[in-house]
């Protein structure tokens, strides 16, 4: 195979010449086969040493790269502009982390340390030969549509925050409750299925008794907590529990019921799980307090496991305990359990004295926002991952927030996890304004490192399509798999499944990866 | 267009500035230290295996991305100097205090190395603060008084040393502010009793994010040894009416967790005592740290405050405590004690922050009114009230997409 290949050493500033030896990696990389040039630079995430790279490549004519530098975030998109400009494929740059996967770890050791830089080198370098050049594509959007699905607080806030982008948006609310907010509202309506990706989604909408389909580019999903009842044993001793928001809402209209109350923090304590979180405290706190300004003489016990009373909720926690609210901590060795015979009193081990409580109540309460069940269809829909507990889970924190691991779809609110109203609409302003600049952008950019199918190969036995988490697969007219460009995300899953090995993921082709181990593992450290 | 301007280059005013550009604005960013990230630079990253979700590299990321952005004019070393309110905004002054080094730096450290000072005079930017170019203390270094040292120019192979560097006064229109001057963490050392101060193995998280940001591991400062008993001691200047903030810090438990995950990846023998008062856990609806505690066997969680901690046998720390339910009082010797520090609002007391009407509130936190966003100034980030990197990003793309819709901007 003809190649031109330049190698960089990075020095990463001082690091990697005080542990390893910099010559000796330049002459194995300058002895090495189809290498054109060796440039050792002070960092390669500086300008200039990138300028420099940009000259030599460009020089020498080079079609690909091995670098030998630090972790591939920090590095790779500028690395890979500045290749660009010499015109060379950003496919056709292997990266080596010498940094954190050599330096950091081997301080101590410097001669494992440097055969483990020559292996990584040695394997780059085989690797560079065999990789193909890829490109991407451009696909213009659809439409300028963003749908909200849920119109709470949080969802209200997302749709005057897209509007304001520019956005059309269309507001989805399950309810037939009037709504004031901007572009189209569509109530009585569902989600009830869903394809396409980023930029171009369709959506299946239950609008009534129609069901139609919805083009957008963009959704938010801020379809809140649902209230349940209470469940498991409780359930079955107290038939007249309320809910923390009806409690706020007889307060609200100037009532106050039958004292003593008790707050227990979930609708069922004897659960396998214990859902701490289902309790947004910030909220629960201020109806406490709110309760208890109203009627002092009114008993008020809290039942819960752990006080999550964040930040400034500290000093509504102090207040409510000044205002003279019991607080009884219990763990799972002594959950709040009420006699079915005296239905007016609760039991409850206190865990920080270890004594079991018995109080009479009556009037119970219980607090918690589980989360939404419309959240597993919408999930379902969209293909988006589930928490453990039922809410849309939400992306890595290294992405921008409220986004979720599909391009285009965001989530904000008590969707994600039970909030107060005040974060959920600001989370709610966030996510319409980052869905509203997603529908702005106009098109999407697909391609590269994505899975291809070898369709003499492929026996059609669907395991790909059964198998893929983003439904990228199907099958085609000439009855054999193909794959979705748009919606493949390069995740291997079906090349690994695939009992034909019909598919392979470009820039990771099994060659590629069998190379660059055997030549790792030729080598001893 | 007038400017944005975003008073503060953490995270909050670094995602701020972010998402206003993305939107077609152009911004001013001031910054009163020499480098982007804020609090951020200083902290590790969490995840060895697997991305723990710390949120630190979303901040440096966005540094990084605003100094490329031609539409966002980035002032380090900058402080406003006064604020006047002028026809359709305020009129900034802003003061940027000389660096001495140009963006030739290419980070070798040689001058840090060469540089006579005792505690030196030139630096490197804190931490992983971007972008990376030293930077020269005035006050401390020898080239301005007699001496004229001029041994770091002389030693630079860039020549980005330069000492006719002058400090300018700039002036500009902005048509609103985001004031995201954030947090600084409360001294440990207030809580004498946990021998923060005098004990050297006795160090705040922030100072053990250092070591672990720096080093990769965590190390005893007074010998230098890899620690393999550790406290970890929650709510250590927060909770507290005595010392420190009454007001809950909100994500010491969040960072601590993962740390103490951290140090189990690093060292999968090292022990671990987490000693809390409530577990406060952001983000995590089934208590993942709990149950990761009860499948580690070398980690240990107990509800107490601990009462002191003094210097044991052998150079260990010794910690005296109460057990979970009952009044007996235990012992236990470590080698490394942990303070997970809060953190209180940094910025809001100052003239500055005065001319622009924002007051502190009785925790200190700047309130954020609706009356300030009527006047064209946003407050985001912590230092409105506790949060973690995740809710200041949130909450800063929120106040961004205010800032838009006041001044009628749409992409």
């Amino acid at each position: 195979m003809k190649a031109s290949i330049q190698v960089v050493l990075c020095k990463c500033c001082t690091e990697m010449p005080a542990l390893l030896d910099m010559a000796k990696l330049e002459k194995l990389a300058s002895d090495a086969p189809m290498v054109m040039s060796v440039v050792t630079v002070d960092a390669a995430c500086d300008g200039k040493d990138l300028a420099r790279i940009t000259s030599e490549a460009k020089d020498k004519e080079v079609d690909r790269a091995v670098v030998l530098a630090c972790h591939k975030k920090d590095i790779s998109p500028a690395l890979l502009k500045a290749y660009k400009r010499a015109g060379v494929n950003e496919f056709m740059v292997e990266l080596a982390n010498i940094r954190e996967e050599v330096v950091l770890p081997h301080l101590n050791e410097p001669e494992r340390a440097q055969k483990k830089a020559e292996a990584k080198l040695r394997a780059a370098l085989n690797r560079v030969t065999m990789l193909e050049p890829l490109e991407k594509s451009m696909e213009p959007m659809g439409t300028k549509n963003v749908v909200v699905i849920g119109a709470g607080v949080s969802g209200q806030a997302a749709a005057h925050a897209a509007a304001k982008s520019g956005a059309h948006t269309i507001l989805l609310e399950k309810s037939g409750k009037s709504l004031k907010a901007p572009g189209v509202i569509l109530t009585h309506s569902q989600v009830i299925g869903g394809k396409g990706y980023g930029g171009n989604f369709t959506l299946k909408i239950k609008a009534g008794e129609k069901i139609e389909d919805l083009d957008c580019a963009a959704i938010v999903i801020a379809t809140g907590g649902g209230w349940t009842q209470l469940k498991g044993p409780l359930a079955k001793a107290v038939k007249d529990a309320i809910p923390l928001y009806k409690l706020n809402e007889l307060l609200q209209a100037g009532s106050v019921p039958k004292g003593p109350i008790v707050v227990v923090d979930t609708p069922d304590p004897a659960g396998k799980t214990l859902k701490v979180q289902d309790f947004a405290w910030d909220e629960t706190l201020e109806i406490v307090i709110e309760l208890k300004k109203r009627s002092p003489e009114t008993q008020v016990f809290v039942v819960f496991q752990e006080m999550r009373a964040f930040g400034l909720s500290e000093l509504a926690y102090k207040e409510a305990a000044e205002l003279g609210v019991t607080f009884v901590r219990y763990d799972k060795s002594g959950t709040p359990k009420v006699d079915p015979k005296m239905p007016s009193k609760l039991a409850v081990k206190d865990s920080s004295q270890g004594e079991v409580l018995n109080l009479s109540f009556g009037t119970l309460v219980f607090a918690s926002i589980p989360a939404n069940p419309d959240n597993m269809a919408i999930a379902e829909a969209l293909k988006i991952p589930m928490s453990v507990d039922g809410g849309v889970r939400r992306g890595s924190v290294q992405r921008w927030p409220v986004s979720t691991p599909r391009p285009g779809v965001f989530v904000c609110g008590s969707a994600l996890f039970p909030k107060s109203r005040e974060v959920a609409k600001v989370e709610g302003e966030a996510a319409g304004t980052m869905a509203g600049e997603f529908a702005a952008k106009g098109a999407i950019e697909f391609g590269g490192s994505i899975a291809e199918v070898t369709s003499e190969k492929c026996s059609a036995c669907l395991t790909c399509v059964r198998t893929c988490p983003y439904e990228a697969p199907f099958i085609g007219t000439a009855s054999k798999a193909e794959i979705r460009k748009q919606l493949c995300q390069g995740c291997g899953m079906c090349v690994g499944i695939c009992p034909s090995k019909a598919i392979e993921l470009h820039h990771y082709t099994d060659d590629q990866i069998m190379e660059e181990a055997r030549t790792l593992l030729g080598g001893d450290f | 267009m007038k400017d944005i301007l975003v008073l503060g280059g953490g995270p909050a005013g670094l995602t701020a500035a972010k998402a206003l550009v993305d939107m077609g604005m152009r911004v001013v960013l001031v910054e009163r230290s020499e480098s982007l990230g804020g609090m951020a630079r200083e902290l590790t990253c969490k995840g060895l295996v697997e991305c723990r979700n710390c949120g630190v590299c979303f901040a440096i990321d966005r540094a990084g991305e605003i100094l490329k952005e031609p539409a966002a004019e980035v002032l380090l070393l900058s402080e406003t100097a006064s604020v006047q309110k002028a026809e359709h905004g305020y009129s900034v002054k802003i003061k940027t205090s000389p660096r001495y080094v140009t963006d030739d730096c290419i980070g070798c450290g040689k001058c840090v190395e060469i540089c006579p000072v005792n505690g030196k005079a030139i630096f490197a930017p804190t931490g992983s603060g971007q972008p990376r170019i030293h930077w020269i203390d005035r006050s401390k270094c020898l080239h301005f008084k007699k001496a004229k040292c001029d041994k770091c120019a002389s030693v630079c192979p860039t020549k980005a040393v330069d000492y006719e560097d002058r400090a300018k006064n700039v002036t500009r229109d902005a048509s609103a502010i985001v004031f995201a001057t954030g947090i600084e963490p409360i001294d440990a050392c207030e809580m004498s009793r946990l021998g923060c101060g005098t004990l050297k193995d006795v160090v705040s998280s922030v100072d053990a994010e250092r070591i672990l940001n720096e080093k990769g591991r965590l190390i005893r400062p007074s010998d230098g040894k890899a620690p393999k008993k550790i406290a970890v001691i929650q709510c250590v200047g927060s909770r507290s009416v005595k010392v420190g903030a009454e007001y809950c810090s909100k994500f010491c438990c969040k960072y601590a967790t993962k740390i103490s995950q951290l140090l189990l990846d690093i060292d999968p023998e090292v022990s671990l005592d987490f000693y809390f008062m409530d577990l406060r856990t952001l983000y995590e609806p089934q208590d993942e740290f709990k149950q990761w505690a009860k499948a580690k066997k070398t980690v240990k969680l107990i509800r107490s405050m601990p009462a002191t901690v003094t210097a044991g046998r052998d150079g260990k720390l010794l910690l005296r405590s109460s057990g979970d339910f009952d009044l007996e009082i235990k012992e236990d010797e470590y080698d490394m004690v942990l303070l997970s520090v809060g953190m209180k609002p940094s910025g809001v007391t100052s003239e500055l922050a005065k001319s622009l009407g924002i007051s502190p509130d009785k925790m200190g936190f700047a309130s954020d009114g609706k009356q300030l966003e009527e006047k064209g100034v946003y407050v985001c980030g912590a230092v409105a009230e506790p949060m973690d990197i995740e809710e200041t990003a949130v909450r800063a793309v929120s106040a961004a997409s205010r800032v838009a819709k006041s001044k009628g901007v749409s992409t």
